[in-house]
């Protein structure tokens, strides 16, 4: 007998009334279709965590962070049924903006913000450089309440407004404004604001050395003045205008906030900078890009995972301003980054990276 | 949906165990005749041993949705299983007993050749005396040699419910059952749906006489224009109380206070509100004492039960105003 169709598969989940008993019989003893049962279950799990909505209203851009994010942390089923490549590259693409590690080695080059906990890093200064890290480096990267204590002063508080005043006024920047859209991209957009976090990190040599020793290091001697040194990380407001898809993922997304900033107490960045580079658990290519860096803390890494090793990056310039352009999975997403007096604009999207760039170009 | 499927052998144990199949259950059956459209989107599900009912104007599609589902009209689109086949499959009507809206048996042959040409059509093996108890269930016991000819439509009905039943059919569908009896024909037929029912027989009911539906179905389901209108369980269909008040001097603040208690509709001095199926013992001796509180002379105050009836008619009517 011929399998059931995948449709019929997907209905003794969802819907088993709908499921004939010879198709039930069938599938009971065939292990084909046992295997395509469990990848549905894994498929159906994943949208219920995605979609479930605590309101009536369902919250689009939400269900798009719990999609990635349960995409991020969703390796295992899929492996089963053999169908590992779509999931994988769904995942990856959907990952690319993302902020693990993300305080860790923004604190290594002394500007630094620990609370980028949304889809858009909220990042700072004059200058962009991207820091490619693979996956297994960053999984390895210390958390940074290995190193001391890290006190949230503002939560992050990212919302939906109803439309590009409201955004104005909550976050005090101006809503981008684009006077055409790439082609497929239609509709309005949504707008996100962002209040002003703000944290501080205390280092503690105590709790370096014991994170240390977990990794069965010696924690070399912090120079003097670190022990106790306070760093006061402080990031946003920023806006974000997103426009959705028909399948619910953003076609593009254009974000501004003010950008982040990091704040010594005392202790001269460049001393800091040089001994958390040296700090055990820090990947030694890691270490070398981050070492790249200019240390009067006005460039800032944005971290991106790549575990498919298809992140491409480049120098463009946006209305004469340098810029850096992503480029990911050939071409499917791109997305390019600026920072002018003091304010980060990202645009990205499921475009080619001149679609992107004539956003950039034409922002209003 | 909550199970946890880990591997295939939870995968199977799941399949193996999902709830047995409907006796009737059918997703976005659709049908057109030329530019009419008979049925626009149709799903629904009869549970074993349930007794649904089927309602709707004229015109509704709930006759096409029957022809559907027994294969006499071939649909546009979707599809329908019944008692766990396709209902393409021909043998999903093996066990289904079917009284069609408009019936004509052989006027030459008399109620037990009737019967017996029928069991012998259904391939079934029913044994004479339990023929003729079937005919003796919708009392037709004394006709049994008579010749269809002399029947009354009354007695035809009577005779095509007896060759819906006689094959020991595991689903009924009854297309308007009692549409040619008498108010005593139509109690039998009520008692008879009964006694199907307590025999865990499904029933598929359409009648649009909604005093007969009210009384014998568990689930009802209301088409209008080709699509379901509504559907549920006459609790919840019929769960609703009305409050109806005989007022005098009613100020604002009161009017605003009736509205707090469920959708209100005045006429006249009279106001009546829909009150929810949730509310408890005290919704209306507060909402009383509150118009009193606001000087509102009470002349009357009598809670009633929503009709199937007036539901039907809510429904329909609100349909209409879409």
């Amino acid at each position: 007998m011929r399998h059931p169709t995948d449709g019929t598969l997907r209905r003794i989940l969802d819907e088993p009334a709908g499921v004939a008993d010879v198709d039930r019989e069938h599938a009971a003893d065939c292990p084909v279709c046992l295997a395509a049962v469990c990848v549905v279950h894994d498929d159906a799990a994943l949208a219920a965590i995605a979609f479930s909505t605590s309101g009536d209203v369902p919250d689009v851009d939400a269900a798009w962070q719990r999609l990635s994010q349960a995409l991020a942390g969703d390796a295992r089923g899929y492996a089963a049924a053999g169908s590992t490549r779509p999931a994988r590259r769904l995942r990856s693409v959907l990952r690319r903006p993302a902020v693990a590690g993300f305080g860790v080695a923004a604190l290594l080059t002394g500007a630094s913000v620990a609370a980028a906990a949304d889809w858009l890093p909220i990042f700072r200064t004059e200058r962009i450089a991207p820091v490619v890290l693979d996956q297994d480096a960053l999984v390895q990267l210390p958390d940074l309440s290995a190193y001391g204590e890290l006190e949230i002063v503002e939560e992050v508080d990212v919302r939906a407004v109803a439309d590009a005043a409201a955004a104005e006024e909550a976050s005090g920047l101006e809503a981008p404004r684009v006077d055409e859209l790439p082609q497929g991209v239609i509709g309005d957009p949504t707008y996100r604001v962002g209040e002003q976090v703000s944290a501080v990190f205390t280092f503690s040599a105590a709790r370096a050395a014991e994170a240390a020793a977990e990794a069965g290091e010696t924690l070399p001697p912090p120079p003097p003045g670190l022990d106790g040194g306070r760093f006061r990380l402080v990031a946003g407001p920023g806006v974000a205008a997103v426009w959705t898809e028909a399948r619910g993922v953003p076609a593009l997304i254009i974000g501004r906030a003010i950008a982040p900033t990091g704040y010594s107490s005392g202790i001269p960045f460049e001393t800091a900078h040089d001994y958390l580079l040296s700090l055990p658990g820090l990947p030694l290519d890691v270490a070398n890009q981050l070492r790249s860096f200019s240390a009067d803390g006005t460039t800032f890494p944005l971290p991106l995972t790549d575990p498919d090793g298809d992140l491409t990056t480049s120098d463009v310039d946006v209305d004469g301003v340098p810029a850096t352009v992503l480029e990911l999975s050939g071409g499917a997403v791109s997305g390019v980054v600026w920072v002018e007096d003091d304010v980060v604009t990202a645009v990205a999207g499921l475009l080619s990276v001149d679609e992107v760039l004539d956003v950039a170009r034409g922002l209003g | 949906m909550s199970a946890v499927v880990a591997d295939q052998h939870s995968a199977q144990r799941l399949v193996r165990e999902l709830p047995a199949s409907d006796a009737v259950w059918c997703s976005g059956l659709r049908k057109r005749y030329g530019r009419q459209v008979a049925v626009a989107d149709v799903s629904l599900t009869v549970a074993r041993g349930e007794v649904l009912g089927l309602l709707g104007p004229n015109g509704a599609g709930k006759t096409s949705v029957i022809k559907m589902l027994l294969g006499l009209v071939r649909p546009d689109a979707g599809e329908a299983i019944l008692l766990g086949r396709p209902a393409r499959d021909p043998r999903s009507r093996a066990n289904v007993g079917y009284l069609p809206e408009l019936f004509r048996y052989q006027h030459w042959l008399t109620a037990t050749e009737v019967l017996a040409l029928h069991v012998r059509l259904a391939g079934a093996d029913v044994p004479a005396a339990e023929q003729r108890e079937c005919l003796a269930a919708v009392g037709l016991a004394r006709r049994a040699g008579d010749r269809v000819g002399g029947f009354s439509k009354g007695m035809q009905q009577r005779l095509g419910l007896a060759v819906a039943l006689v094959a020991r059919p595991q689903l009924v569908i009854l297309d308007e059952p009692t549409s040619a009896l008498d108010p005593v024909g139509r109690a039998d037929i009520r008692s008879l749906l009964l006694s199907l029912k307590n025999s865990g027989v499904a029933v598929l009911l359409n009648s649009h006489l909604i005093g007969e539906v009210e009384r014998v179905c568990d689930r009802v389901v209301i088409l209008d224009r080709g699509c379901v209108a509504s559907s549920g369980t006459l609790q919840e269909l019929l769960g609703q109380r009305e409050l109806k008040l005989e007022l005098g001097g009613v100020t604002g603040a009161a009017s605003e206070r009736l509205a707090t208690a469920g959708r209100l509709s005045r006429t006249g001095n009279t106001y009546t509100v829909a009150l929810p199926a949730d509310q408890d013992a005290t919704t209306v001796p507060n909402l009383v004492a509150d118009l009193v509180r606001f000087g509102v002379h009470v002349h009357a105050v009598e809670t009633t039960r929503i009709s199937l009836e007036d539901r039907l008619l809510d429904i329909l009517r609100s349909g209409s105003e879409r």
